[in-house]
């Protein structure tokens, strides 16, 4: 699980910078009223956390296993 | 005196409360450095997400996005990303056993003095660049808002920071934290509330107001011509992703909770905070561009921001909610620099006091009394040391001195601590060579830089051609560390934890 949600991080913030640096354009496709640029960046800010919230109930998860 | 007066003075005599009332629970070494262990989870995550939001991810921030539009946001990514990599990798382990500093951690692993001096040194390194950043913006604000010459605005927050970490240590430090951080949030809450109101409460009328009052026009929202070259894209990601986890004043954060599971819990609640202040700063950000952009009151006669683009906030509250909302915000920004200078002036002294002088120099557990009083002098050495160099760095560009602790963190400390903790094989001699390696590129190829090599020296072209170096120096640590472990295996080491994976 901790494998999977290390790749959960590091994929998507690899193509994020990947596509700043390599195709800028295409952050500029619309959604909704705004550019992709600013939903994907706020999307990946909330990923972080997401992630984080997962690995911290998959621990609960675990705990209470360990326990019964 | 002026409200911004009264409110700061308020908030400073609050600091000094909290750290009188933390000296009192404060006994010897382990209350000084980790507050016994006997933080919360919640507490440290609050406190976390204070030490980690200076007042540069606030004004710093809404001044880049004024400036530079997206391009705030992708800074904003990527440090954020560092946080689930930090709970993921480093939180748990990080607690496993009672340590002080991380130097004590790496030195329990390899048992060499060679590796604690080598950790000790490159910390110290770290947040004496860090603590020059901070008290030259705090030197700066307060010229700015109460005219007092900048010699004069150092001192006195180089004194009662030194106040706030002597008196207790952790306790007082988390206490202020976790204080500074709530008043951060909530001001933070209130500007962007503020401007989504007068937005009709649409975040996409926003974005096209933003657009609008611009004069990049749509460009504002896509990433800036600085983003133009892809490694610099590539390496700037990398140095903010992986910086975090090599920043003393963080890690040792994860020595104050109870175990393990509340240090990942701690990690997660400063993620979700950092995450929410990430969100609001783009709001103000793009406030920021709709009204003061175009607000003569807020202008030079050139149209810049009066007081540089680091005002913005400022001047946006004032726009938001008059001299009350400004005041408000400045006193709240002066106290997240104070609280910030604190937590690092924490963490240099515990690698001066702990490190190099009890386990280096003295080589024998002086007794509690006299390491606490080695610690409070070592807080104040640190800050003296600090105050003399923001006064010679005080015309630099503080966001260079930022970068420059974020990338030697990222290529010094994080490469050794991540192999230490996972790579049985990294052999002492591996440490050194991968730390010094990570450390000495990292410093060199800043230097020869754009920003230091052509902007500072003058030269017209630089010798290495990326702002951020972390794309060669992190690899380049990792590959040194590797290649001795490799050459020259683990034989002598002591106390090797025989637990960790090949």
């Amino acid at each position: 699980m901790k494998v999977l949600l290390l790749t959960l991080i590091i994929v998507p913030t690899a193509l994020y910078y990947g596509l700043i640096a390599f195709a800028p354009t295409l952050l500029a496709y619309p959604v909704a009223t705004m550019p992709l640029s600013i939903p994907l960046a706020l999307g990946m800010i909330w990923l972080g956390f997401i992630i984080s919230v997962v690995y911290l109930w998959q621990g609960r998860q675990q705990d209470k296993a360990a326990c019964r | 005196m002026s409200l911004s007066q009264s409110l700061l003075l308020l908030l400073v005599v609050l600091g000094i409360g909290l750290s009188f009332k933390a000296a009192q629970k404060t006994r010897g070494s382990l209350g000084f450095y980790c507050a016994n262990g006997q933080i919360s989870a919640w507490q440290n995550g609050l406190a976390l997400a204070g030490d980690y939001l200076s007042a540069a991810a606030f004004l710093g921030a809404a001044g880049l996005y004024y400036t530079a539009g997206y391009d705030s946001l992708i800074y904003a990514v990527g440090t954020l990303m560092g946080w689930p990599l930090l709970l993921l990798l480093l939180a748990d382990k990080l607690r496993e056993k009672q340590h002080f500093t991380v130097a004590d951690m790496l030195a329990s692993r390899f048992g060499q003095r060679s590796v604690r001096w080598m950790s000790a040194t490159s910390n110290l390194l770290i947040v004496l660049f860090y603590l020059i950043v901070q008290l030259v913006g705090a030197g700066k604000l307060i010229e700015l808002l109460f005219h007092l010459p900048y010699l004069l605005a150092v001192i006195l927050v180089a004194a009662i920071a030194v106040l706030y970490v002597a008196l207790g240590g952790m306790l007082a430090t988390t206490w202020i934290q976790l204080t500074k951080a709530s008043l951060l949030i909530a001001c933070a809450l209130a500007l962007a509330i503020g401007i989504w109101a007068k937005s009709g409460y649409s975040l996409s009328t926003l974005m096209q107001s933003t657009v609008a009052h611009s004069p990049s026009g749509a460009a504002v929202l896509l990433p800036s011509p600085a983003m133009h070259n892809p490694w610099e894209v590539l390496s700037l990601g990398l140095g903010l992703v992986l910086g975090l986890l090599g920043l003393p004043h963080v890690l040792m954060r994860f020595f104050t909770v109870a175990d393990a599971r509340a240090a990942r819990q701690s990690a997660c609640y400063a993620t979700g905070l950092i995450a929410l202040f990430f969100t609001l700063n783009a709001i103000i950000g793009a406030g920021g561009i709709v009204f003061i952009s175009h607000h003569p009151s807020y202008l030079d006669s050139q149209g810049h921001v009066l007081g540089g683009s680091n005002m913005v906030v400022l001047h946006l509250a004032h726009a938001l909610g008059g001299n009350i909302l400004q005041s408000i915000v400045a006193a709240v920004v002066f106290t997240t620099l104070l609280a910030v200078i604190a937590g690092l002036t924490l963490a240099g002294a515990s690698s001066l006091s702990h490190d190099l002088y009890t386990r280096l120099w003295r080589r024998q557990a002086p007794s509690e009394q006299h390491a606490l009083k080695v610690s409070r002098i070592a807080t104040l050495v640190l800050v003296c040391l600090a105050l003399l160099l923001s006064i010679l760095f005080r015309q630099q560009n503080i966001a260079i001195l930022m970068g420059l602790a974020f990338a030697i963190a990222a290529s010094g400390p994080f490469p050794v601590l991540l192999l230490a903790l996972f790579w049985r094989k990294l052999s002492a001699q591996g440490a050194l060579v991968g730390g010094y390696t990570g450390l000495a590129s990292s410093i060199l190829l800043i230097l020869l830089g754009p920003t230091v090599w052509v902007n500072i020296f003058g030269f017209a072209k630089p010798l290495f051609p990326l702002n951020s170096p972390a794309i060669c120096s992190v690899p380049l640590a990792f590959f040194a560390a590797w290649l001795v472990s490799t050459l020259w295996p683990n034989s002598e080491t002591h106390g090797a934890n025989q637990s960790l994976p090949d």
